[in-house]
């Protein structure tokens, strides 16, 4: 998705970093199980979070094993073994690649268009398969996705003028992807997470793409709400800075919230507190203050 | 009942703010808390003298309200239905009927979209989680009305909260912990109370 919900690694123990990594490593492999050997490009930290949160939540315990794959053909590295939550956010990547290219289809001209148009018969067929060979995804709630995701577009293209009214609309997105197939408590929880982390990925986004929106005249959430204020020389302007400052730890405090409510005696609850509480406020000010590249929560490209 | 002004000491003349004040006094120099220490009685003397100012405020407050909203169906003019609204909305805000209050504050004329306006909708706003835009209208509502606490002390109380998040990652809790220097410093009064006294147990000089 973005790569914006990563954890700050330097935080982090030994052993969690590695369980981490396992999970990351685990779900590249639930990838290549159930939706082919293509959907392995679909792999991202978003998703990784997903998954260890649905553990949590769940209260699945992830068991390991040693494997080597194309990637890593020295050593073999620990991943953990498909279970329901991996299968789950392995179809939910796939999904969300669809959404993304039928979007980039719609929005987008000249060579991305064309790549868009070109990998969308490939994602599809990966999609089905996905669907088709995990039984955990719940039948039609990709149509549900499609359909919440129909209401955002609408709202971009209405013009909306309040940043949080369409980072709402996203939330709910990510609140359904979080929270489908789950019941009871462990429910409320990923719905809970969900709707807070997609309101400060949606916003963060608007946030990170707010100059070239501009300059290419798209819909922008922010540029909409604070018009002339929103920029300044090309960047963002130091009042939106500010106000962002305040409003986002504000959003990320509900998954704070939720984070807290986990179990604190699951094996992931202290990574993705990680995440919460360090990793996410990191991706903020790496997007505030562009300039200084080193406050991003990891050096851009793989976490090792 | 006794009457409720002269539980509060204070005159039927008094303004709104006087009885808040009156109030608040009475609540902090009456609050069970304070006779913690003391004997029971004390204690349950203080329960029953504060369960009777706060029956006392209650009932002041009803009457005025029932006031207030009878005087203002006798005006026909704009801005006592424009205040009594705002009133309406701070109490479903207490309540919590947020949907309703929300509704009430959407339907408010553009004319009447003042300070506080901007403020209850700010207030409305954050219990959504919509922070962003909630910050936006308690900025405004500062902006025009520079001197009121109530704005400035919502706005500190968000920057409050913001800053404040993550400072829990990991912290080792130290409250109630017993080290080295409270120590020192027991003893250290210990022994100055001692020496009042006529002896000395740390010898000093």
């Amino acid at each position: 998705m973005y790569g914006y919900v990563r954890p700050f690694v330097p935080e982090l123990k030994v052993r969690e970093h590695e369980m981490y990594r396992a999970v990351y490593c685990g779900l590249c492999r639930a990838l290549g199980g159930t939706g082919g050997q293509g959907a392995r490009m679909t792999l991202s930290y978003d998703l990784t979070f997903l998954c260890a949160f649905r553990m949590a939540a769940e209260g699945t315990l992830p068991e390991y094993e040693r494997r080597r794959c194309v990637m890593h053909m020295r050593e073999k590295r620990l991943t953990v073994k498909p279970n329901p939550c991996m299968l789950y956010g392995a179809v939910a990547s796939v999904l969300i690649a669809k959404a993304k290219l039928d979007d980039d289809l719609k929005d987008e001209n000249g060579a991305k268009k064309i790549r868009a148009g070109a990998s969308l018969p490939f994602v599809r067929r990966m999609l089905a398969r996905a669907e088709k060979r995990s039984a955990v995804f719940p039948e039609g709630a990709d149509r549900d996705i499609f359909d919440l995701l129909g209401n955002l577009s609408a709202m971009e293209e209405a013009g909306c003028v309040s940043a949080d009214e369409t980072a709402g609309a996203f939330g709910e997105v990510l609140s359904y992807i979080f929270s489908a197939g789950l019941e009871g408590s462990a429910k409320t929880l990923c719905e809970k997470a969900g709707d807070a982390c997609g309101r400060f990925i949606y916003i963060c986004d608007a946030a990170d793409d707010l100059a070239s929106d501009m300059e290419k005249k798209r819909y922008n959430p922010l540029a909409a709400g604070w018009g002339e204020l929103a920029a300044e020389n090309g960047e963002l302007s130091p009042l939106l800075k500010d106000s962002l400052r305040i409003s986002l730890p504000l959003t990320l405090s509900e998954m704070g919230e939720a984070a807290e409510a986990l179990d604190p005696a699951h094996p992931m609850t202290p990574v993705i507190k990680n995440i919460v509480y360090l990793g996410m406020p990191r991706t903020m000010n790496g997007i505030l203050d562009k300039k200084n590249c080193e406050s991003r929560s990891v050096p851009k490209g793989k976490i090792e | 009942m006794r009457d409720p002004y002269q539980v509060l000491g204070i005159p039927r003349s008094a303004t709104d703010d006087e009885i808040k004040r009156a109030y608040r006094k009475l609540a902090r120099q009456y609050h069970p808390d304070n006779f913690a220490a003391g004997t029971a009685a004390q204690a349950a003397g203080s329960e029953e003298k504060m369960k009777e100012i706060n029956e006392a405020y209650d009932t002041i407050q009803k009457e005025r309200q029932g006031r207030s909203s009878s005087s203002s169906s006798g005006y026909s003019s704009y801005s006592a239905s424009g205040t009594t609204s705002f009133y309406e909305i701070r109490r479903l805000i207490n309540e919590g009927n947020y949907a309703e209050a929300e509704y009430q504050i959407n339907s408010t004329a553009a004319s009447d979209r003042g300070a506080e306006w901007n403020y209850l909708k700010g207030c409305i706003l954050v219990h959504r989680g919509y922070y962003h835009d909630a910050l936006r209208h308690i900025e405004i509502a500062c902006y025009l009305d520079p001197g009121n606490e109530e704005y400035a002390e919502a706005k500190r109380k968000l920057s409050q909260r913001s800053s404040d998040y993550g400072s829990g990652y990991r912290t080792v809790n130290t409250d109630g912990g017993c080290d080295i220097c409270t120590l020192c410093s027991a003893l250290i009064c210990c022994d100055t109370c001692c020496e009042c006294c006529g002896s000395d147990c740390l010898r000093c000089g």
